[in-house]
């Protein structure tokens, strides 16, 4: 078993960060063009906590080495999923999301652990822990090799989620931002509206 | 810097109605593109009912706004998962999972 872990901190708070996080795979991330599909399955919030848990099924393409496999048996996928479980806790302010690949499983077991939480008011910090097993028989040099070459797209991708996350969350704002404005704008003109019917209503009276 | 024509957003960014486009395409696709559009119609919903009620404290109840949407989107998805045996992987992915549940919901034992 190999592991990766990396932490990072979002110049966001933890409700935009929480937020985004649902839209962290749309065409706003440019970094994220292996995912190609994002399903929610499943959806609940517990009654006794109120904590909201998430299946999303996440559609990749296939990115594997040709060796890795011609060794797995596996050539012709060309896609492979992954189930998250997600739990939000409004209480703690905290994002935890547990990822599991479902291609493969038999073969190799990828376990990743992201978690949310905030640092302050206006910052967040993401933590993530992902622990690779190769479980197919074989030399244990193979085994190796294809833990090692896991660690490493791990690392490469990290770098690449984390630019694309933080345009998402630029993105995001701006889009509140705007959405704000137009909103203000119609309970301004909703209020002008009031005041010249009032004029009316008092016009009428006199 | 993505190469041109990379992904939607940039091909968008080339058209003439590129402000439609990101309005337009800003959630993620389904694995089914017949989908899609019930995809794309639930998660409006949901982000709202999100940022406005679940994270402001309101909105904890399972049967809201969004579950006819949702319950639409998934008769549409769950065809798609059997057609292709994904549902058999899923459901062995929950059982792996029960762990992280009784963790991460706090669920008394």
């Amino acid at each position: 078993m190999k592991v990766f872990s990396n932490t990072e901190t979002f110049n966001y708070s933890w409700e935009e960060v929480s937020t985004a996080n649902w839209r962290k795979y749309c065409p706003w991330n440019e970094k994220s063009t292996h995912v190609v599909a994002v399903d929610t399955i499943s959806r609940s919030v517990d009654p006794d906590t109120g904590i909201l848990r998430t299946e999303r099924l996440i559609t990749c393409k296939q990115t594997a080495p040709e060796w890795i496999k011609k060794i797995l048996g596996c050539g012709g996928i060309d896609e492979n999923q992954v189930l998250e479980t997600s739990y939000v806790d409004p209480a703690t302010r905290t994002v935890t999301m547990v990822s599991a690949n479902l291609t493969w499983s038999n073969l190799i077991n990828v376990q990743e652990t992201v978690v949310y939480r905030p640092l302050n008011e206006h910052q967040t910090q993401f933590t993530q822990d992902a622990k690779i097993t190769a479980l197919c028989g074989g030399w244990q040099r193979i085994k190796n090799s294809i833990e090692d070459n896991m660690v490493v797209k791990f690392r490469e991708n990290a770098k690449l989620g984390k630019e694309g996350f933080e345009s998402v969350l630029a993105m995001s704002r701006r889009v509140f931002a705007e959405e704000q404005q137009k909103e203000k704008m119609g309970l301004i003109r909703e209020q002008a509206g009031n005041i010249r019917i009032v004029d009316g209503a008092v016009g009428m009276a006199v | 810097m993505a190469k041109k024509g990379s992904s939607p957003l940039s091909n968008c960014f080339d058209s003439h109605f590129s402000c439609l486009c990101i309005v337009k395409i800003k959630m993620s696709q389904s694995l089914a593109k017949q989908c899609n559009e019930m995809k794309e119609r639930y998660d409006t919903c949901f982000l709202k009912w999100y940022s406005e009620k679940y994270l402001r404290g309101s909105g904890t109840e399972d049967n809201n706004e969004c579950s006819a949407l949702f319950k639409e989107y998934s008769k549409c998805l769950q065809g798609a998962l059997k057609e292709r045996g994904i549902d058999k992987l899923l459901e062995d992915a929950r059982e792996d999972n029960k762990e992280n549940d009784t963790l991460y919901l706090g669920r008394k034992k």
